[in-house]
């Protein structure tokens, strides 16, 4: 071992934004990313996002992804209830979780890696290296 | 052992990052694609970064 470092995710990148969706679309039915969309909010209150995660009949509120001026998006939600929670795992977990996955084997295979997915409990690990 | 990069990422997206089996300052090279992630909150080296690759020329007289 020579180095190992640790880093919050940022997301920035609507590409593997979109992958992340998609993935999480494939358990969650319905799920959908849509750019420059309305989120629902409380009693009928919409906020608009650059790009909006629709969670469809898994949460009556969406979450609108709004461009900073450093390029990464922020989450905005109606947190009540725990409806956006239970679909995106607390802070959006689950959502950074897999917008992480996707940017970092995106990120890795331009840089001419190959990469070895597989779950360990809950996280997920990325085996990275050059081809042989 | 053929180097290689661990990434580990939890499920509040943050993620750990290990470069096994590089010497010295490779390691940071191999690893500068994970710079698209977001902002570093830890960096560890350890001894095999410093370690050096040197090319040693031997002559034997006859």
């Amino acid at each position: 071992m020579s180095h190992f470092e640790e880093r919050k995710t940022a997301i920035n990148d609507p590409e593997a934004l979109r992958a992340a969706v998609a993935e999480l679309a494939s358990t969650l039915d319905g799920i959908s990313l849509v750019e420059r969309s309305e989120a629902r909010g409380y009693l009928g209150a919409k906020t608009r996002g650059d790009y909006v995660i629709h969670l469809g009949r898994h949460s009556p509120y969406d979450v609108a992804c709004v461009r900073q001026q450093d390029g990464s998006y922020a989450m905005k939600a109606d947190l009540y209830c725990g409806h956006v929670e239970k679909a995106l795992g607390k802070n959006f977990g689950r959502l950074k979780q897999l917008y992480g996955v996707h940017k970092a084997t995106m990120a890795a295979r331009k840089a001419g890696y190959i990469v070895q997915r597989r779950q360990v409990d809950g996280a997920v690990e990325l085996s990275v290296r050059r081809p042989s | 052992m053929k180097p290689q990069i661990k990434i580990i990422i939890d499920e509040s997206g943050d993620v750990k990052a290990e470069g096994i089996g590089f010497k010295g300052a490779s390691c940071d090279a191999a690893m500068k694609f994970l710079e698209e992630l977001g902002q570093t909150t830890k960096n560890v080296r350890k001894a095999d970064y410093y370690l050096r690759e040197t090319t040693t020329k031997i002559s034997v007289a006859r």
